[in-house]
């Protein structure tokens, strides 16, 4: 079921689903996991991540990436980069975007890998957001049958 | 609680549903202390797609304790790229925060949203700290704002299914 078919001007942004996590900077230190084992619950296909930073830090030369697991098996092409320079007050940024459709029993995970110094402050809201495909199907099933009826 | 602004986002699929559905929630969490006067909080936010502010409020997590603390968080809408000053003030949705409702747990509601809420596909949202007279900052505290907005797109495809049903 293509939910375009019916809705071709606002099929890229219905059933848009985004979850926030605050990350405390100075927790991602070499490998610590910021995010383990955490289940969604339905048929998602991810849209983007996205940072935006509501304390500033003031470390110099800080840098770390932030890998995103699918199942336990870290997605290269969903690193979101952060540094001192783009950690500013207010700052956003976007990051990668995990492949593929997420089942409702599969777990994402975060962890951090330093490129730079270690954050000592600073926070930001890390945002996830995700197609609920279940709606979408729900609604494109809708737009078939109002279109037959 | 204020009243949610429903003026620019009709819908109406029945009594229960309409106030929700299509709605976002964004988090931006904070410390009391690091929000002094003329702080840029979120800067040019941008949803990739129209929405309509909704609400803003403040969930406290770790409390205040500083005797006549107050700031005022102001939402204003601008087109990307800009500037704080060279964008439109949300009437409405001023989150005041006083160290009295600011204990753990507690809820601040900004004021009644009644127009100038609507971001286009192009437009950011920006959150901006006030000092309020007398100023006193806080010293202490911590939580997050939360960003209640209507996604335009997800409301024009139920509306129109709704229209096509006609249910």
């Amino acid at each position: 079921m293509d939910l375009a078919t019916f809705f071709p001007l606002y099929d890229a942004n219905v059933g848009l689903v985004t979850l926030y996590f605050p990350i405390d900077l100075a927790a991602a230190t070499q490998g610590a996991v910021l995010l383990n084992n955490y289940r969604l619950g339905f048929r998602a296909l991810m849209r983007w991540t996205y940072y935006t930073c509501t304390l500033a830090t003031t470390t110099a030369g800080a840098g770390a990436d932030l890998v995103f697991g699918v199942d336990g098996v870290p997605v290269p092409a969903a690193v979101l980069s952060l540094t001192t320079a783009g950690c500013g007050q207010g700052d956003t940024g976007g990051g990668g975007i995990l492949p593929g459709t997420i089942d409702p029993d599969t777990v994402l995970s975060l962890t951090s890998t330093l490129t730079g110094n270690a954050f000592l402050d600073g926070i930001i809201a890390l945002e996830l957001t995700f197609y609920n495909l279940d709606l979408r199907d729900v609604l494109a099933t809708l737009g078939m049958m109002a279109q037959q009826a | 609680m204020a009243l949610p602004n429903l003026v620019q986002s009709p819908l109406i699929l029945s009594g229960l549903s309409d106030d929700n559905a299509g709605l976002l929630r964004l988090v931006f969490p904070v410390t009391l202390a690091s929000l002094v006067d003329a702080l840029v909080i979120v800067q040019n936010y941008g949803f990739g797609f129209p929405v309509d502010i909704r609400q803003v409020r403040f969930v406290a997590t770790t409390p205040a304790t500083t005797p006549g603390a107050s700031i005022q968080i102001i939402p204003t809408i601008g087109t990307a790229p800009m500037l704080t000053d060279a964008s439109t003030t949300v009437s409405g949705g001023t989150l005041e925060l006083t160290t009295g409702g600011c204990g753990a747990g507690e809820i601040t509601v900004g004021a009644h949203i009644t127009g100038n809420n609507r971001l286009g596909i192009g437009s950011t949202l920006t959150l901006t700290v006030e000092a309020t007279a007398p100023l006193a900052a806080f010293t202490e505290g911590a939580g997050y704002i939360e960003v209640m907005a209507y996604n335009l797109a997800h409301r024009h495809v139920l509306s129109v299914l709704k229209t096509l049903c006609d249910v």
